[in-house]
């Protein structure tokens, strides 16, 4: 038995010795990186917030088949697990918890914030690059130096919103209408305070479950307290429901929301002069844009997955780049990429340049957008304050 | 011997997420059990007990991250579940199977309305992170193997209590109501009382559940209590096996391991879902504990 | 204010509606269907599926949808009903539980997520007046409510089947004793149950849009207004229905939008808490 356990020891030191020497050889050398470099995603496919976070899939698995197509990188394809993540939770951190197992170099997670929050200080823990999308401001101040985020979040459309409304379209007493999730909320949170800070007061704060399909008692609660403007927050579904209802009242406000107003989703089931005027301030989209490669990347995407390619489409392809880009330089070392992710300065993604802040943002630039008929037109970039 | 390979399953396991998701699963089990006293026993449909597992997690995260000590809060959780209960189970007690589910699922979209849009002192729908862990003296359980233990011992006790419930007075008196209100009035039992003490110990059950859930997961929202949780509360406890306690085990370990392991089939795994609960209530309404004892007994008579 | 009137109702009208096809399920055979809401979600879509994907006149949309829905109550019973007579309610509702999970789950991979619309089958210009306005899909809401009560009325005491339809009701046991072919009337009463609201389907997709979980919500507050106008009863059902669509409504705009599916909950259990039995009372035996 002393003999066993002896040679246990010895077999432990050997494997010990040989994997630290192998460590310390994978540090900048992207040739020995595992072969397949393993990508792990979290990110909802069913339950009641599965439309939004398919699109996380869609972009990272179409980035993800387009590098392996062309070899990979330096050679080595890419193997993504995806987990799906559910409606709770509880159901995404036992997600991230299987991802984590499965040791990938790089992790995913939604645009789904109370999913993020939920799973980050498990990706702490094994010291992982957590790349996402989640949209409420707060989630890159959780301290986590793991954590970056790729897309726009409410911070800044809070700010960014009201500053457009009142300053460029000349409206100060508006109707706030969000969705009430924490998408919705926190937003609505946000813009009130931005309006209080521009001496804005809004006409009247309301909310609606992201269920309700009548929207009309808020409109009209909207409209009888005198709003000049409607500021809008909610997903595809919801917006076009508020926008219907809106004209079928005969009520005419400039309305400006989040990306939903310019989506395809919304757009499709809005007749031309419903959807005309609305405005939008929000990730950047493919659609608006002058350039036919990016035309044909949304209509493959759509075709692939069935569902129009949105923001967050965007932003998630672009991110799997931005670490290809960062792989073939720094290697398959965990926290060199994640150092090489906090120094990017200046890196071009399809429609905007990254550039990460101290907190870990690394989206600065918004789009803002008018819809022309059922079509949105970009009017132009807009960026955060300071950038 | 079950019980030694329960003990074993960390050595043999090892890693964070199945024990993590068996952590959850025994939290569910003590949350089943509670639901077993009204629904399985007294006979009233209680699609509450998510929100009265809501109302135990929020209030415990709630005061640790207002500075109270740890201690404080299972009390403070059983406060508030009990007071609760009782607002529902006082309207409640003349009312009716259906009117009676209708009930329970409104007070359960009451209370995640409010913690929805309450949002400075619950954080809305962001949820409460960074909740502090059980504390006692200066000592927690760390990580997930330590946790694994304390709640099976906390598992353990809540399935004694339970049992020496059922086997007393009240929990006789439970089984009388359920069968028939009319002959157990007659009988001497005060049927109104014992309905909402079942609600009541069932609402404890959730609440203990819900304090333990929040400082062992550490991160709460509202959408881990929903209406949606609620029924799959009700069918652990149906799969499992209502009336019996192994059955609210098996149940809510099962039905918490098999959407895992099934996640696989993405979209279609509800579907199965769904179609799974209709054959078990169809073909063995006694749930999986019943099949498990009739195999018990075919073996030994086998022998 | 007067727009918040005739959008609660015509709101209201659905629930109605989804009431209706309710009672006249648990009417006869004692059973509260909890997929119903999951029922009007396949009227729209197969409406949808006739009218938009294959381009069919609206009307003949409707036609095809009422059969198909038929069908699919028929089905519904012999996959709920049959297998679960005589066993206590509590496991019914946890069965249509899960048949409403299945089929919203269907739905999904069916039909895939995205909201599709319909359109209505009455066309023109909004009606303004008195700085109302009201769409005629809002008035052909509320006329298809008016006859789908007075046929349901007829149905049930004019016709000789009809008046089966209440024996079997009262008491099946003996009506089977009697003669009367339950089986048959308890098949209708599904069918009847499916096309109810099948047909608010299609009253909600041209102006809500058609996604799969749209039932949800829906049924739910169908439930709600049975509950509120007792079950067994008709009158009971819509004027519980137009109650509620007007409750929510004004509570929504004059109290808050942030709750606006409590009032529902608030009412219904405020309402029990002094009627038992709802507000109209139910007519069937102890059981329930």
């Amino acid at each position: 038995m002393l003999q066993n356990s002896f040679k246990n020891v010895v077999l432990g030191a050997a494997v010990v010795c040989l994997s630290s020497g192998v460590a310390r050889e994978s540090k900048a050398d992207v040739a020995s990186c595992a072969s397949p470099i393993p990508f792990g995603l979290t990110t909802a496919l069913t339950g009641n917030l599965a439309l939004l976070g398919i699109q996380a899939r869609n972009g990272v698995e179409f980035a993800v088949d387009e590098i392996n197509a062309s070899g990979g990188i330096a050679g080595k394809k890419l193997v993504l697990t995806t987990e799906d993540t559910g409606a709770s939770s509880t159901d995404a951190l036992n997600a991230m918890n299987r991802i984590i197992e499965g040791k990938p170099l790089i992790i995913f997670g939604s645009m789904i914030s109370p999913h993020v929050f939920a799973q980050t200080e498990g990706v702490n823990k094994s010291e992982t690059p957590f790349l996402v999308g989640a949209t409420n401001a707060k989630v890159t101040a959780q301290g986590s130096k793991w954590l970056f985020r790729t897309h726009v979040h409410d911070g800044q459309l809070a700010d960014l919103i009201p500053e457009y409304l009142v300053k460029s379209l000349g409206k100060t007493k508006p109707g706030i209408m969000a969705v009430a999730d924490d998408y919705g909320l926190g937003a609505s949170r946000g813009i009130q305070a931005a309006l209080a800070k521009l001496n804005a007061t809004p006409a009247a704060v309301t909310s609606y479950a992201p269920s309700d399909k009548d929207m009309s008692a808020q409109l009209l609660e909207i409209k009888d307290k005198g709003a000049d403007s409607l500021i809008l927050f909610g997903r595809p579904a919801d917006v076009t429901l508020v926008i219907k209802q809106m004209n079928d009242l005969g009520i005419k406000l400039t309305t400006i929301g989040n990306a939903s107003m310019v989506a395809q989703t919304t757009l499709t089931n809005l007749s031309a002069a419903e959807a005309d005027g609305g405005y939008a301030i929000g990730g950047m989209i493919p659609q608006t844009s002058p350039d036919t490669k990016i035309l044909d990347w949304a209509k493959r995407v759509q075709e692939k997955y069935k569902v129009p390619a949105d923001n967050f489409t965007v932003s998630y392809y672009d991110t799997v780049y931005m670490l290809k880009s960062i792989i073939e330089k720094v290697g398959c070392d965990k926290p060199a990429i994640r150092d090489a992710l906090a120094a990017t300065k200046s890196w071009k993604g399809m429609l905007i340049d990254y550039q990460a802040d101290a907190q870990g943002d690394l989206a600065h630039t918004l789009g803002i957008y008018r819809n022309k008929g059922k079509t949105p037109e970009l009017t132009g970039p807009i960026k955060e304050n300071g950038f | 011997m079950c019980a030694i390979a329960v003990l074993m399953m960390p050595l043999v396991t090892h890693d964070g997420y199945v024990i993590q998701l068996l952590n959850i699963a025994m939290l569910n089990a003590i949350v089943v059990l509670g639901l077993n006293f009204a629904t399985g026993w007294t006979g009233q449909i209680n699609f509450g007990q998510a929100a009265f597992y809501g109302l135990g997690a929020y209030t415990t995260a709630i005061a640790t991250k207002a500075g109270l000590p740890w201690i404080s809060t299972p009390f403070l959780s059983i406060l508030v579940v009990v007071a609760a209960s009782i607002a529902l189970g006082l309207p409640t007690l003349r009312l009716r199977t259906y009117y009676l589910a209708m009930t329970t699922i409104g007070f359960g979209e009451i209370v995640r309305l409010i913690i929805v849009h309450w949002e400075p002192v619950t954080g809305g729908t962001s949820g409460l992170r960074a909740i502090p862990g059980i504390s006692l003296f200066g000592f927690g359980p760390q990580g997930q193997i330590q946790h694994y233990y304390l709640l099976i011992a906390v598992l353990a006790i809540a399935a004694l209590v339970a049992a020496r419930i059922r086997h007393s007075s009240l929990g006789r008196a439970m089984i009388a109501t359920k069968d028939s209100e009319i002959a157990a009035e007659q009988s001497g039992v005060d049927t109104t009382r014992t309905k909402l003490l079942a609600f009541m110990i069932g609402a404890i059950y959730a609440g203990l559940a819900g304090c333990l859930y929040a400082s062992s997961v550490r991160f709460i929202s509202p959408d881990s209590f929903s209406g949606i949780q609620a029924v799959l509360l009700m069918t652990m406890l149906i799969v499992g096996g209502m009336g019996s306690i192994a059955g609210c085990i098996i149940g809510a370990v099962t039905l918490t391991l098999l959407p895992e392991a099934l996640r696989f089939l993405g979209q279609w795994y509800l579907v199965l879902y769904g179609l799974g609960v209709i054959v078990v209530i169809v073909l063995a309404p006694g749930g999986l504990a019943s099949i498990a004892s009739e195999m018990r007994l075919r073996l030994a008579s086998a022998r | 204010m007067g727009q918040l009137v005739v959008n609660g109702l015509s709101l209201g009208s659905i629930y109605a509606l989804v009431a209706l096809g309710l009672l006249l399920i648990f009417n006869t055979v004692q059973i509260v269907n909890f997929a119903q809401g999951q029922l009007l979600m396949l009227g729209a879509f197969i409406g949808i599926s006739g009218a938009v994907t294959h381009e069919l006149p609206v009307a003949t949309a409707w036609i095809i949808t009422a059969v198909a829905m038929a069908f699919v109550g028929i089905v519904f019973m012999v996959l709920v009903y049959f297998p679960l007579r005589g066993r206590p309610p509590f496991l019914v509702i946890l069965t249509t539980i899960a048949m409403g999970i299945v089929l919203e789950n269907l739905a999904l991979i069916i039909w895939g997520p995205l909201p599709v619309s319909m359109p209505s089958p009455v066309h023109g210009a909004p009606l303004r007046f008195a700085g109302v306005v009201i769409s005629m899909h809002q008035i052909f809401i509320f006329v298809t409510l008016a006859v789908v009560l007075l046929l349901q009325f007829l149905l049930l005491t004019k016709t000789r089947f009809g008046i089966l339809m209440q024996a079997t009701a009262q008491d099946l046991h003996t009506a089977r004793l009697v003669g009367i072919p339950v089986n048959r009337t308890i098949a209708v009463a599904f069918a009847f149950g499916a096309i109810l609201s099948g047909i608010a389907g299609l009253l909600v997709a041209p102006i809500f849009l058609a996604e799969p979980t749209m039932g949800g919500s829906l049924g739910l507050k169908g439930f709600v207004v049975s509950v509120i106008g007792g079950f067994g009863n008709m009158p009971g059902a819509v004027i519980g229905g137009l109650f509620l669509g007007l409750i929510e409504t004004f509570g929504a705009r004059y109290i808050s939008s942030n709750f606006r599916d409590a009032y529902a909950f608030i009412v219904m259990i405020a309402v029990l808490v002094a009627w038992p039995r709802g507000l109209f009372g139910e007519k069937s035996s102890e059981k329930v």
